[in-house]
C-alpha cells in the first residue's frame, strides 16, 4: 500500500490549500488566461517565456490551446483575457467587431510541407515511398498541393479551423484542383451563421480535426504529406528519439509565411476579463527584451520563431512594418 | 398484564390481474389472554402471517382495530411503541451483517441502551438459548438452527410482554425445535409473558399452546381444523348433502351444521369450504348403522397427554381426523385395522365460506 | 515493444524520482476524484436510497432515466456544463470556466447517476426484509432506513469506488472544462492525451502506469478501510 489513511488526507488537504488547488485558482493569484493554438504551446516556447512574465509581474498565465478558430471564440464568449493566434484574416475581424483592443505582430515562422522520404540512400526498398508525389525542390507550395492531388497521394489536413487549417485551404484555392465547399450552418444567439470550408474530393484526403502535434504523428503513421508550421514539426522531428521521419518537401514560398498576433480581448465587450494583466501581457511580449527571447529559443539548435522586431547585430534595432 | 383484542380486522390485496380486492385477512374477533399462549394453525398462505404481522403492528389494517390495554394502538398513531412491547420473529429470518452479540444486541441499542448495558444483557439471553460461545461469530458462520436461536435471543432480549412467532422452527432440525421449545417454555414460566406462535406443526401447537386457533383463507376458527373440504352444499327435506370436490358425500343433519362470522347459506353451486371439528367427529361402534355416519378402518392413532387422535381412512379413500379423551378411547376398545362409524354431531361441520374468498363483503 | 519497455522504465523513473510534474498530475487528478465522489456521495446516495425505499408514479421512468445517465458520454457533460458556464451562459458570473471546481461539477453530474443507481440497486437488493426486520424489533423510520443503510453498505462502497475510477480515469470532462492548462487544470488522463498527441509514446504509457498504479493502490486502500468485505 502507498498510502496510509492519514498521510492520504495530508496530500488531498495540501493539494486543496497548495498548489493547483481551485483556492490558488480562485483567491490571491492574478491569472490571465490566454487561448492559444497548439502551434504555439506545443512547441515548448511559450512555458519557456512565460517563467519570465510571472517572475516580472507576478501574474501567473493559463493557457488554453485550442485551433486559432477555436480560440478566437473563447475569446468572442469572453472565456479568455489576450489571445495568440496566426490567422491575420480572422484577427483583424475579431478586432473589427470590436471584440479585440489591437492586434500587435508578436512573431513569424513559415509553414511547410512535410513529406515521406528517405533519407538513406541504400535504403532502395523504401525508395518507392520516398517522395512519391515528387514535390520535393518544388518551391510553389500550390504547386505542390496539386502534385499530390495530381498522384493521389495521402495528404493529412487538419481540418479544425485553426490557423493552419485556413492556410491550407488558401492554398488549395489556388491550386485550380477542383474543390468540394463544405457550408456548416450554426445557430449563434438565435442567427444563423454559415461556416465554409473547402477540400478537394478524393479518399486520399484525411480531414482530422486534430491539434499540429497529432496531424503530424498520424501523417507519420500513414507516410502521407501535411501542412504544418515549422516549430512543431522540429518538436517533433529533433526531439530524442525523433517522433517522426517526415521530412520537408516544400518550404520558402513567401505564401508560406506564417505571422503571429497577440490581441488583448476588448473590455467594452467583456468588462469582466482581466485588462490590466492583458495589457502587461501585450506590452511584455512585444518588448524587445522579450522579442530577444523569442529569436533566441531554440529547439535542437534551431530556430523556431522569428520576432517581430528585427535585432540586429549591433543592438541597433527596428520595427518591422505591420 | 396487557390484553390483546383485534376487532373486525380486514387486509385486503389487489388480485395482479383481475383488479379485484381479495381478502388476505378477516377477523371478527380475537382476543390473547394475558400469559396465554396462543397457537395459530393453518396450510400455507392462509394468512397466518398476515395476522401475525398484523398483530406486530408491521402493517395498518385496512378495517378494524387492535387494542392493546384497551388502546386502540393506530388510532392513537402510536404503532411505534406498541411494535416495542410485541416484537415478532419473522418467518424470513434475516440476521444482520454483524456479529452473533451486535445482532441481539440491537433491538435494545434502538431503545437507547447504552453499548456495556445492552453488550450484558445479550450476553445472558445467548446464555439462555445456547449460544454464549458463538457470540463474536459472524452472522455467516452459523447453522441454520443457530441462526434461528440467534433470533429468538433478539427478541427475548427485549423483553416482550407479547412474543410473536411466525413459524418458530420451520427450517430447523429436531434438536434445535426443541430446544427452542424448551427456551420459550422456560421463558414464559419465568416472565409470564403472552405468546402467539404460527405454524402447520400440530405436535407443537399441542404440546406448547393453551389455546389453538385455526387460520382458514384468511378467517380464524377457535380450535384445530384438520377435516376441510372444497365442495357444493345442497339443501335436502330434513338437512343437507355435501357433494365433495373429490368425492366425498356427506349426509348432514341440518343442525350439524354452524355458520361463522354471520355467513348465509351460499347458493347451491357455489363451492364452499367446510370444515369438521375433530372433537364433534364422533366414533361410535360399528354396529350403530344410521343415515348419518360414515364408514371406515383405523389407520393411526396418536396419544397426546390424555387425548388421542386419530385417522380413519374411508371406505371410499377419504382420510377424517378425529379426537376424543383416553378414557373414551379405551371405553371404545379401538385398534388399529378395525372398522369404526363415525358420526357428525351437532355444530361439527362450519362453513368457512368460498375457498377463494372475495369481498368486500358486508 | 520496445516502446512499451521504454515506458516501463519511465513510468518506474517518474516514480522513483519523485517527479514533480506527475505528481502535480496526480494529486489534482486524486484531488478532483476525491472532491466529486464525496459531493457525488453526499447527493446521491441519499437519492438512491430514496428511490429504492419509495414506490411512486413514474419510477419506471426514473429508473430508466437514471439507467441512461450511466452511459452519458464524458464530452456530453461536459459539453453541457461548458454553455452553461461559459462567460455568455447563464452561469458565466461565476468565472469557473477552465478551473478545477469547473471540472468537478461536471465530474460530480457524471458520477451522480453512478451512485444513484448503483445504491438504489444495493438497498433495493436488501431492503425488504431487512427494513421488515428491523421495524419488527422496534425500529423507527429513520432507524430502519439507517439499518438498511448499514446492511448494504458494500454495495454502496462499490458505487462510490466505481465513481471514483470513472473520475481519475475521464478525460472528456476533465479536458472541455478544464482546457487542459498546465499548472491549473492539467491532470493524469489529459496529459497522457496530450502526450499522445505529441508522440511521446514512452511518456504517455509511463502516465498511463502511474494513473494505473493510482487506482489500484485508491483501491487496496478502500477495501482495507472497510475491513472484511461483502460475504
Amino acid at each position: 500500500m502507498i498510502f496510509k489513511r492519514p498521510t492520504l488526507l495530508l496530500v488531498v488537504a495540501t493539494l486543496l490549500i497548495g498548489s493547483g488547488g481551485p483556492a490558488r485558482d480562485a483567491i490571491a493569484r492574478d491569472i490571465l488566461t490566454l487561448a492559444t493554438t497548439t502551434s504555439t504551446d506545443n512547441s515548448g516556447l511559450l512555458a519557456h517565456l512565460h517563467r519570465d512574465f510571472e517572475k516580472k509581474t507576478g501574474i501567473v498565465v493559463k493557457v488554453i490551446a485550442k485551433g486559432t478558430g477555436a480560440a478566437l471564440q473563447l475569446a468572442r464568449d469572453g472565456n479568455a483575457d489576450v489571445v495568440l493566434v496566426h490567422a491575420r484574416e480572422q484577427e483583424d475581424r475579431f478586432v473589427a467587431d470590436g471584440f479585440g483592443v489591437a492586434r500587435h505582430d508578436v512573431m513569424h515562422n513559415d509553414f511547410v510541407i512535410l513529406g515521406p522520404t528517405s533519407d538513406t540512400a541504400s535504403d532502395t526498398a523504401s525508395d518507392t515511398a520516398s517522395d512519391p508525389a515528387g514535390i520535393r525542390g518544388v518551391k510553389n507550395a500550390a504547386e505542390a498541393l496539386r502534385r499530390i492531388a495530381a498522384a493521389e497521394e495521402t495528404f493529412v489536413s487538419r481540418g479544425d479551423g485553426s490557423g493552419t487549417h485556413i492556410k491550407e485551404q488558401q492554398l488549395w484555392r489556388l491550386t485550380r484542383v477542383p474543390l468540394q465547399t463544405k457550408v456548416v450552418r450554426i445557430y449563434s444567439g438565435g442567427v444563423a451563421k454559415e461556416f465554409r470550408s473547402v477540400r478537394p474530393p478524393g479518399d486520399w484526403y484525411l480531414s482530422i480535426g486534430q491539434g499540429m502535434g497529432k496531424t503530424i504523428m498520424v501523417a507519420t503513421e500513414r507516410r502521407a504529406y501535411t501542412l504544418a508550421d515549422r516549430g512543431t514539426y522540429y518538436a517533433l522531428a529533433l526531439a530524442k528519439p525523433s517522433r517522426t521521419d517526415l521530412t520537408i518537401v516544400c518550404q520558402g514560398d513567401p505564401l508560406l509565411y506564417n505571422p503571429y498576433g497577440v490581441i488583448a480581448v476588448n473590455p467594452a465587450r467583456h468588462p469582466h476579463v482581466n485588462t490590466k494583466a492583458a495589457t502587461a501581457y501585450v506590452r511584455w511580449i512585444t518588448s524587445p527584451a522579450v522579442q530577444a527571447m523569442i529569436g533566441r529559443y531554440t529547439v535542437q539548435g534551431k530556430v523556431l520563431f522569428h520576432p517581430a522586431v528585427v535585432l540586429e547585430e549591433q543592438g541597433h534595432r527596428k520595427r518591422s512594418d505591420k | 398484564m396487557e390484553r390483546y383484542q383485534l376487532e373486525g380486522i380486514v387486509r385486503q390485496y389487489r388480485e395482479s390481474g383481475t383488479g379485484r380486492m381479495v381478502d388476505a385477512l378477516r377477523v371478527t374477533q380475537l382476543e390473547v389472554k394475558p400469559g396465554e399462549i396462543l397457537a395459530v394453525v393453518g396450510h400455507n398462505g392462509s394468512g397466518k402471517s398476515t395476522l401475525l404481522e398484523t398483530m406486530a403492528f408491521l402493517h395498518k389494517p385496512d378495517e378494524g382495530r387492535i387494542l392493546l390495554d384497551g388502546q386502540d394502538v393506530w388510532a392513537e398513531g402510536k404503532p411505534l411503541d406498541a411494535r416495542r412491547r410485541c416484537p415478532i420473529l419473522l418467518q424470513k429470518t434475516v440476521l444482520f451483517k454483524t456479529s452473533v452479540l451486535k445482532n441481539v444486541m440491537y433491538g435494545l441499542r434502538l431503545r437507547g441502551l447504552r453499548r456495556d448495558e445492552a453488550g450484558r444483557r445479550a450476553e445472558n439471553v445467548l446464555r439462555l438459548v445456547g449460544l454464549e460461545r458463538l457470540a463474536h461469530r459472524r452472522h455467516r458462520e452459523l447453522s441454520g438452527g443457530e441462526r434461528q436461536r440467534v433470533a429468538l435471543a433478539r427478541a427475548l432480549v427485549l423483553e416482550p410482554e407479547i412474543l410473536l412467532m411466525d413459524e418458530p422452527t420451520a427450517h430447523v432440525d429436531r434438536a434445535n425445535e426443541l430446544l427452542i421449545e424448551e427456551v420459550i417454555r422456560e421463558m414464559h414460566a419465568r416472565t409470564g409473558m403472552t405468546v402467539v406462535m404460527a405454524g402447520h406443526n400440530a405436535r407443537q401447537a399441542m404440546t406448547l399452546a393453551d389455546r389453538i386457533v385455526t387460520m382458514l383463507s384468511g378467517r380464524l376458527i377457535e380450535g384445530t381444523m384438520d377435516n376441510l373440504f372444497t365442495g357444493t352444499l345442497r339443501a335436502e327435506d330434513d338437512g343437507f348433502v355435501f357433494h365433495g370436490e373429490t368425492g366425498l358425500l356427506l349426509q348432514l343433519a341440518s343442525e350439524a351444521i354452524v355458520l361463522e362470522n354471520g355467513n348465509a347459506l351460499p347458493p347451491p353451486d357455489e363451492p364452499v369450504q367446510i370444515a369438521i371439528d375433530t372433537d364433534l367427529l364422533k366414533i361410535v361402534a360399528a354396529e350403530e348403522p344410521t343415515v348419518e355416519t360414515l364408514k371406515g378402518k383405523v389407520e393411526s392413532i396418536r396419544r397426546h397427554g390424555d387425548r388421542c387422535r386419530l385417522r380413519v381412512r374411508l371406505d371410499e379413500g377419504h382420510r377424517l381426523r378425529s379426537e376424543m379423551t383416553f378414557s373414551e378411547y379405551q371405553r371404545l376398545n379401538i385398534n388399529l385395522g378395525i372398522t369404526v362409524r363415525l358420526r357428525i354431531a351437532e355444530g361439527a361441520v362450519r362453513l368457512i365460506g368460498t375457498p377463494r374468498a372475495t369481498g368486500p363483503e358486508s | 515493444m520496445q516502446t512499451l519497455l521504454d515506458a516501463l522504465r519511465n513510468a518506474l523513473h517518474l516514480i522513483f524520482t519523485l517527479d514533480a510534474d506527475v505528481f502535480e498530475y496526480a494529486g489534482r487528478s486524486l484531488l478532483i476524484a476525491s472532491v466529486s465522489t464525496l459531493i457525488a456521495a453526499v447527493l446521491g446516495i441519499p437519492l438512491g436510497m430514496l428511490i429504492a425505499e419509495r414506490t411512486f408514479r413514474g419510477k419506471r421512468a426514473v429508473v430508466t432515466v437514471l439507467n441512461t445517465a450511466l452511459a452519458f458520454p464524458t464530452v456530453v457533460v461536459g459539453l453541457f456544463i461548458y454553455t452553461l458556464l461559459s462567460r455568455t451562459g447563464p452561469l458565466g458570473q461565476l468565472q469557473l470556466l477552465f478551473t478545477i471546481p469547473a471540472i468537478i461539477i461536471g465530474e460530480v453530474v457524471l458520477i451522480v447517476p453512478i451512485i444513484t443507481a448503483f445504491t438504489m440497486t444495493a438497498v433495493a437488493r436488501t431492503d425488504r426484509d431487512v427494513r421488515k426486520t428491523a421495524i419488527a424489533l422496534g425500529a423507527g423510520r429513520r432507524q430502519a432506513l439507517w439499518t438498511v443503510f448499514c446492511e448494504s453498505r458494500f454495495g454502496v462502497a462499490a458505487a462510490v469506488i466505481a465513481a471514483f475510477g470513472r473520475v481519475v480515469s475521464e478525460v472528456g470532462v476533465a479536458t472541455i472544462l478544464g482546457g487542459n492548462a498546465d499548472r491549473f487544470t492539467r491532470t493524469m488522463t489529459t496529459a497522457i492525451v496530450l502526450n499522445v498527441d505529441m508522440g511521446n509514446f514512452a511518456l504517455a504509457l509511463a502516465l498511463g502506469g502511474v494513473l494505473l498504479a493510482l487506482s489500484l493502490s485508491i483501491n487496496v486502500l478502500f477495501q482495507y478501510v472497510q475491513g472484511g468485505g461483502p460475504d
